[in-house]
């Protein structure tokens, strides 16, 4: 391959793009206008900063002082309103209860709550909370903690022999790792949470609207800015600027060559742009792996690359590339997550989605937003994203080389 | 410096290129000329290694277009009939590019692009974009960036298609000023006016055949020294007038074509007062009467039957 001919087409794609103003506004502006857009419509997926305060209703049939104390967390969130009753309620009414929305949580303070934490029996309290609803998590998240809280108080209390004397060194002493242990696995005030709905079983991770549309709106411009320049391929062949260059030192494998590696580096740019404004505008942190963050975007700008060439061979006319390649951006966009998380569809829907380009890549960077993934967990997808890569460089390559010796 | 033997192009069935034969010599400006559909893009494409040939023989430069296309890409440029440029692109940007996928790069290209600009009176345009061209800038451009590597042997494609007669007139000189400068050039067109004032040489195509070649005296020499008059008559006329202007001894031959009596003559001047005395011993106006000297388009219309521009597909 003629490496002079190749850096020639690739200078020539950047210039091309470099010149075309509106192209650059749709290349880097809009992705970061649809960012903050979408960021704002979707909301602070924890709840803050959300004019809605979620209802917590608490069915307390102990009324202690305790109870007052295990809820002093969620009353002081501004997030939650707290709907208190001296009844009890049924595990289906409270099910129904949040099922219909009319709560993101109810919990049911059973009778001798406060007396368990005074040294009384353990008692077992009963949450159930919409494991869709990120603000049910969060409710559950913050009772946890009160509990965790209360807890340990009931434990330090062992170790002194009236409020606010000194903990002496026998006491400390008898609290040694194996009273810690005993107290933590036994602990006298336990909760039994029940999650209802399609996320209780993994936690994804994401507390901002932004932490989704921020990286989703990244690969969706990728993918629209790619294949929606295959109509320039097109061109070139109506053009004949296609017969000229095949007429000029460049083999087939430089044409292809050429066009692809154009094509990746303008889509790496555009990616490592929009990356960075997206960390310094909406404070994005793409976790603990570098390496997996550069394979995913790598990975899938090669992918569009490949696509954008495969594309213009496949196309007859301009408006033809132009319909087809915005139509399978979006396509591939919707149904791949980079509209709306696939975790919050239906599991053959995410099966479908993960399977999609678009989807392995928006998951890779889910998992290291929200679970820390590194590389190792980001196999599988990136794994998908290299096949989709060869599979649809092969083909873009057989067709080109077809056209050019035509 | 190019020989084509036999070559023969098919889309199908249909021979588009059918045994066409020739050579063009070092310097020479050789003219294909033919009508649209008569099969020279087709054969400019298999010369300049863009088409695959069914049959046939072409070399150029001692190297054979089939066997050993990127030795004949080295010496040849094209020209093609379309704007093959960037044009949301300047011309200075276009230049540079194509210069660089032939290899040239740093003060050697820079220098070249230059001499190309002025060469196509586009310096002082270098830096317009393109698309903001007229059709004669763009076609100067065109043409020039076929020049860019100095290639040994130029194809033009019809490089005059579709623009004013002032724009054509630049170009034609641009393309005279190349042959004089020794290149070797290969020209399609159908406008054989052009093939006149330009070539050395000329290959008259048609139906993907090559139905006459030399120069262009030999060439008129074919159809002999003959006029050709043509005669406006009044339809219930002219075949009495055929019939007798046949049996003057001044009249070579007489036919009938688009409403009119064409009749060779090796001398017309004497031909002209039988016909007036025919006019008038038949009651009859000179209504139109037209004498045109042997030239390509009367040896076109006597190899073809029909005229340059009619389509020849």
């Amino acid at each position: 391959m003629n490496r002079q001919v190749i850096g020639a087409m690739v200078r020539l794609r950047l210039l091309r793009v470099l010149r075309d103003r509106g192209g650059l506004v749709w290349l880097l502006v809009m992705p970061m206008v649809f960012s903050y857009l979408m960021g704002n419509l979707m909301g602070d997926w924890s709840g803050a900063g959300s004019s809605r305060r979620h209802k917590v209703l608490v069915f307390d049939r102990d009324g202690g002082a305790a109870v007052d104390r295990l809820l002093a967390q969620l009353a002081d969130d501004e997030r939650f309103i707290i709907v208190s009753a001296d009844s009890s309620v049924t595990d289906e009414r409270a099910r129904f209860l949040v099922d219909e929305g009319a709560a993101s949580a109810v919990l049911q303070v059973p009778p001798g709550f406060t007396d368990a934490f005074a040294g009384g029996p353990t008692v077992d309290l009963r949450l159930s909370v919409d494991g869709n609803r990120l603000s049910s998590q969060n409710a559950r998240t913050l009772i946890e903690r009160s509990l965790l809280r209360l807890n340990t108080e009931r434990a330090a209390r062992g170790l002194v022999t009236a409020p606010g004397a000194a903990v002496t060194r026998d006491r400390a002493a008898a609290f040694d790792s194996t009273a810690f242990a005993e107290a933590w696995a036994h602990p006298r005030l336990r909760l039994d949470a029940a999650s209802l709905g399609r996320l209780e079983v993994e936690d994804w991770g994401l507390t901002r609207a932004s932490q989704h549309v921020g990286p989703a709106y990244v690969l969706f411009f990728m993918l629209m800015f790619m294949m929606v320049s295959a109509k320039d391929l097109v061109q070139e062949r109506q053009d004949h600027t296609l017969a000229r260059l095949v007429i000029s030192r460049a083999s087939a494998l430089d044409l292809v060559a050429g066009y692809f590696l154009g094509g990746l580096v303008i889509g790496l740019v555009q990616g490592a742009i929009l990356l960075g404004l997206n960390a310094v505008a909406f404070g994005l942190d793409y976790g603990d792996s570098p390496l997996a963050l550069v394979l995913v975007m790598l990975l899938f700008a090669c992918f569009a690359s490949a696509a954008s060439i495969l594309l213009g061979t496949l196309a007859r006319t301009g408006p033809q590339a132009d319909g087809l390649g915005s139509g399978l951006t979006m396509t591939l966009g919707a149904i791949g997550g980079l509209w709306w998380p696939l975790e919050i569809t239906p599991s053959f829907m995410q099966t479908i989605g993960q399977a999609l380009p678009t989807g392995q890549a928006i998951t890779v960077f889910h998992g290291m937003i929200g679970r820390g993934w590194g590389v190792e967990r980001s196999l599988p997808m990136l794994a998908g994203l290299l096949v989709w890569f060869v599979v649809v460089f092969a083909l873009a390559t057989w067709r080109l080389r077809r056209q050019a010796s035509a | 410096m190019i020989e084509v033997t036999d070559l023969v192009k098919k889309y199908g069935t249909h021979r588009a290129v059918d045994g066409v034969s020739f050579t063009v010599g070092r310097g020479e400006l050789f003219g294909l000329l033919g009508p649209n559909g008569a099969g020279k893009t087709t054969t400019i494409g298999v010369l300049s290694t863009l088409l695959k040939a069914d049959g046939g023989q072409v070399r150029i430069g001692g190297h054979d277009v089939a066997s050993s296309p990127a030795q004949v890409r080295r010496l040849i440029g094209v020209v093609p009939q379309e704007i093959a440029l960037y044009t949301d692109l300047t011309a200075r940007d276009n230049l540079m590019f194509w210069g660089r996928l032939h290899g040239l790069g740093g003060a050697a290209l820079s220098r070249r692009v230059e001499e190309l600009l002025v060469m196509a009176d586009l310096a002082d345009q270098a830096k317009r974009r393109v698309d903001a061209y007229s059709g004669g800038m763009m076609r100067r451009l065109n043409l020039v960036a076929g020049l860019i590597h100095e290639p040994e042997v130029l194809f033009l494609d019809e490089p005059t298609v579709g623009i004013d007669a002032q724009a054509r007139s630049r170009i034609l000189d641009l393309i005279a000023q190349l042959g004089r400068q020794g290149l070797t050039v290969i020209y399609t067109t159908h406008y054989l006016e052009e093939a006149e004032h330009l070539c050395d040489r000329i290959g008259v195509i048609d139906r993907g055949r090559l139905v006459a070649l030399g120069d262009k005296e030999s060439l008129i020499s074919q159809i002999g020294d003959v006029d050709l008059i043509r005669l406006s008559l009044p339809e219930g006329e002219r075949a009495a007038f055929a019939a007798e202007c046949g049996a003057w001894p001044e009249c070579a031959g007489v036919g009938e074509r688009r409403g009119k009596v064409e009749i060779r003559t090796p001398d017309g001047g004497r031909l002209l007062p039988r016909i007036q005395d025919w006019l008038r011993a038949h009651d009859l106006p000179l209504e139109q009467l037209e004498i045109e000297r042997p030239n390509l388009e009367t040896l076109y219309l006597n190899l073809t039957g029909r005229g340059l521009r009619e389509n020849g597909s």
